[in-house]
């Protein structure tokens, strides 16, 4: 099986579980969110692919925005903040995540299935 | 180095199919990412290209934001009340009829054939008219041959009608239930 092919499967339900995590830290802009997550090779996402899923957790209303004037003669930022629905849904990944990692795990440490 | 920007950007909301006021708030996001890159010592050229084709890009808005909305889309819900009443009323008859049409020709041609059978052998003397023209013994064989070959053409034509309407109708249902 090609290494990116599967990549690209496991990182899809990942990367909004990540901009939820980074977004819960402090607000943020686009700009700001794929460098954050540039710094790891495996989550580094494209433009193409960030800004198009913001909308989509912003019009499922995980997500909220705000436009911010910052820097002078860069037009002004859009920083998003989880919603209370936003920070309801982190909470229940976290929950879900910790039984992921555990059940692979288990699987992984079985002797016979 | 604007122009260039305004010339994507303008690419960019020609594509979304949005409306103004997400239109606005989308461009002005893109707007924004441009300017950071750049500010951060990016060059233009690779910023643009990394954001990627403003077509794809725009199709890629498109597409999330179709997700979002799947709940309510009337033009969903009137396709599938035309397709499921065609299926009605088509289904209809093509599930009655083609069944009947491939068993009836299959009867016929097996029929013709096993009389010009007991004809030429005196069993039975029932008249076989092509035309006008009566026909008896060996050339009966041969007419019964060839008009049955073509009612079993007939026969399996309708019988892989009715398999191909099925498939289509199922195949329909699931991609309606999928999507």
């Amino acid at each position: 099986m090609k290494k990116q092919e599967w990549l690209a499967q496991v990182k899809r339900g990942i990367l909004e579980y990540s901009i939820l995590l980074l977004v819960d830290k402090k607000a943020t802009y686009g700009y700001d969110l794929i460098s954050a997550l540039n710094k790891w090779e495996v989550l580094s996402t494209s433009e193409g692919t960030m800004y198009p899923l913001l909308r989509r957790l912003e019009k499922d209303k995980l997500i909220e925005s705000s436009w911010r004037e910052t820097v002078p003669g860069v037009p002004p930022r859009k920083y998003y903040s989880l919603t209370a629905e936003g920070i309801k849904m982190l909470k229940t990944m976290n929950c879900e995540w910790e039984k992921l990692i555990s059940s692979i795990n288990q699987i992984k440490t079985c002797e016979e299935m | 180095m604007d122009k260039s920007i305004d010339a994507y950007l303008e690419k960019v909301s020609r594509g979304l199919h949005l409306s103004e006021a997400d239109k606005t708030d989308v461009i002005g996001e893109i707007r924004n990412h441009i300017h950071e890159a750049v500010n951060r010592q990016e060059p233009l050229e690779s910023v643009l290209k990394k954001l990627g084709e403003p077509n794809k890009l725009a199709k890629a808005y498109n597409h999330s934001y179709k997700l979002a909305n799947d709940e309510f889309r009337l033009s969903d819900i009137l396709n599938s009340i035309a397709f499921y009443s065609s299926v009605a009323i088509t289904g209809m008859v093509v599930v009655t009829v083609l069944p009947i049409l491939t068993v009836t020709f299959v009867l016929t041609s097996i029929f013709i054939i096993g009389i010009s059978i007991t004809n030429l052998i005196g069993l039975t003397n029932l008249p076989f008219n092509i035309g006008f023209m009566p026909v008896t013994g060996w050339p009966q064989i041969v007419m019964a041959v060839v008009i049955s070959a073509l009612f079993l053409l007939i026969a399996r034509a309708s019988w892989s009608g009715l398999k191909k309407y099925l498939k289509y109708v199922s195949n329909n249902y699931h991609k309606r239930r999928v999507g």
